[in-house]
Parts: structure tokens; sequence; C-alpha cells
């Protein structure tokens, strides 16, 4: 299944000027990196731990890790990715220190139709997303905002996580699943095809 | 009765995801990060900080002259503008490490402490704003009056950090000038 998602909300480009002036610890260069990203790293600080004060910890720590290793981006990748994966990181031990990680369980192949269902309209509704979402396990709303809102393939989801491609897989199916659940969505009315 | 998701047609999980508004925190982590920013501290030099925070204190709330010339031309005002913020934006940065290398000492007096606190209250609007506002023109006067009131928090620090080396009180100072 070819992973068409939109536009990350960290995809903006950062002038190289500034990257420099950053590289040179000029605090105001450092000020607009952070007034820049610092709704997509509470996004999705919020969006994989579900808690605001989480993360806005999260928000903190990732930006004092921009400063601290700044000097190790090298440019060969866009440093929307690279301040990305910080942010992810660090909601991921997040949820590990707090024990929300599951285990690894197994890919079951039966499970993957599940990806490919519509939500029903009210899934539009910004809160009551929400608060479905809210109601996944940290590890599966993880995958799921990962996956879709960010664009992450399996693999990079696995690598992130610690775990197998099959248990990102598995996280997936299950996620959606009970997300359209969760929605009072019937399964089979608006499965594709 | 037929329920209407059924009949609806659906939207993708990708496509519900992406519509979820950007979420903000509720206060901003620069303070903390600018402090984390600052070189470390050094023994103040109290002449110069008297000279400085004292005149501050007491001419910087009655108004500054604007920190740079309006542009002359048309084609110049982009440019302008750009060069004019970047500069406020050092500026900001630098007064914020000032304030927080002053303010880290632990003594105050009541009136320092509500000075501090309403111009705490008065950043946080400015700051609420610039998220709000991405016109250059709109940013520009904002970040102005971002500089304008680190520049009275820095006096107020400043002054309240001489007069305590002093044995002095920052009320008594005030009543003493006014």
């Amino acid at each position: 299944m070819v992973n068409v998602s939109p536009p990350s909300s960290f995809a903006i480009d950062v002038p190289n000027a500034l990257l420099t002036r950053a590289r040179r610890g000029e605090a105001a260069a450092f000020e607009q990196l952070y007034r820049w990203f610092e709704r997509p790293v509470f996004t999705l600080a919020l969006r994989l731990t579900g808690q605001r004060e989480e993360a806005q910890d999260i928000l903190q720590d990732t930006m004092l890790k921009l400063f601290d290793r700044i000097s190790e981006f090298r440019g060969d990748s866009p440093f929307w990715g690279w301040l990305r994966q910080i942010a992810v990181n660090e909601s991921l031990m997040q949820l590990r220190r707090r024990g929300r990680f599951l285990a690894e369980e197994e890919f079951d192949e039966t499970d993957f139709a599940a990806q490919d269902v519509l939500l029903p309209p009210r899934a539009a509704d910004a809160a009551i997303l929400g608060q479905a979402l809210a109601r996944l396990p940290g590890a599966t709303r993880s995958v799921l905002w990962l996956y879709h809102a960010e664009g992450y393939t399996h693999e990079e989801i696995a690598l992130a996580m610690g775990k197998t491609a099959s248990f990102s897989k598995s996280q997936l199916a299950r996620g959606t699943r009970k997300l359209r659940s969760l929605l009072h969505l019937d399964t089979e009315a608006l499965t594709h095809g | 009765m037929v329920d209407e998701d059924f009949t609806a047609p659906g939207i993708s999980l990708g496509a519900a995801l992406a519509g979820l508004p950007l979420e903000s925190p509720e206060r901003s982590a620069w303070p903390m990060l600018a402090a984390r920013l600052a070189p470390p501290r050094r023994r103040p030099r109290w002449p110069i900080a008297l000279a400085a925070g004292l005149l501050a204190l007491f001419l910087l709330p009655r108004g500054l002259p604007p920190t740079t010339q309006p542009p002359a031309s048309t084609t110049g005002v982009v440019v302008s503008q750009s060069v004019e913020l970047a500069a406020l934006m050092s500026e900001s940065a630098r007064l914020e490490r000032v304030i927080a290398a002053a303010n880290d000492d632990g003594a105050s007096s009541a009136t320092a402490t509500a000075l501090s606190l309403e111009m705490e209250a008065r950043l946080h609007v400015l700051d609420g704003e610039l998220e709000a506002n991405r016109d250059q023109r709109k940013q520009l006067a904002l970040w102005q009056q971002r500089v304008q009131l680190l520049r009275d928090v820095a006096a107020v620090e400043t002054s309240r950090h001489y007069l305590a080396s002093e044995g002095r009180n920052l009320d008594v100072a005030l009543v003493a000038a006014y």
C-alpha cells in the first residue's frame, strides 16, 4: 500500500543563512526557529502522547536538543525532517517512560484491509476525531499519526519505536479499526471496493 | 431510520488527521530557552549597572526614539523592514538574557514583583499577537513593542539589583524619585 500523505506541518523551508547564524549561537536565529516550529513540535507531541503538559515538556526538551545539537546537522536533508525526528524521539521516549508502549504483536495479513476504509463524515469534526484519538493506546495513536499525518513508512516507524515493521502494520490496522468503531461506523458499508 | 454516515461519502483517515488544526502550547517555552542560551553569568559591575538601570528606569518608560530611520524609498521598504525585524529580534534576545541574569538572585520587592508580573502579562499578549500576525509590517510594530517592553523590564530588574546590593529597596527609591 502506498502511503500518500498530505505535507507535514513541519515542512518549512529554513534558509541556510538562518541555520548558519544558529550554528554560531545567535539567540535571535534560535528564536526565529523556535517561533516557526513551536506549533508543529507541540502538535506532534500532543498527538503522540495525548497529554498537553507532556507535550509542553517535549516542546521544551526538543528545542533544547536543537540548540545543543545543531552543529551535528549536516544539511544533506531538510532541516525540518531532522528537527521532527528529534521531536518524535522525545515523544516516544515519554511514552516509554510512562509504560505506554505495547508488547510486540505479530501482524495478521487479514488486518491489512482495515487500513483502506473510509471514516464517516463526522471524522472531519476536529473535536470528535480528537476525542476518539485520545481513547487509543499511545503506541497505536503514534503509529496512526506518524503513518498518516507525517508520512512515515512502516520501516521508519519500526526504527523510531524500536519495534518491527510488522508491529507497525498491526497497530495501524488495529488502530484504524478501533477508531472507526469509536466513530460508530459500520465496517462493511465503507470499505473500498 | 437511516444513519447519515452510511449514505454520505466518507473521508480517508489521512485526510481526517490532516484536517486537525495545529495546536498551541498554553505558555511559550522561549523565555526558559532564552535563559538557557545566555552566556555564563559574571559578577555584575554595579556602577555600570546603576547608570544603565536607573537611566533606563526613569527615562525609557516615557518613550524612546525609534531604533531606525524610516525607509527612503518604496523599493527599500521590504529590505529595510527585514533588516529592522532581524535587529529587533536580536535586541529582544539580548534583553531577555540580561533580564534572566538579573532575575536570578531571588531578591525582590512588592513593587518590583508587581511590575514584573504586569510586564510579563503584557509580553504574553504580545507573543500571542506575534503568533497570530504574519504580516511583516504588523510583525515589525509588534517586535518594536516587545523590545520596548523588554527594555522596561530590564530597567526595573537592573535598578532593583543595584539597589538591593546597596541595601536599599526599589519601593523606597521610586517614592523618592516621584
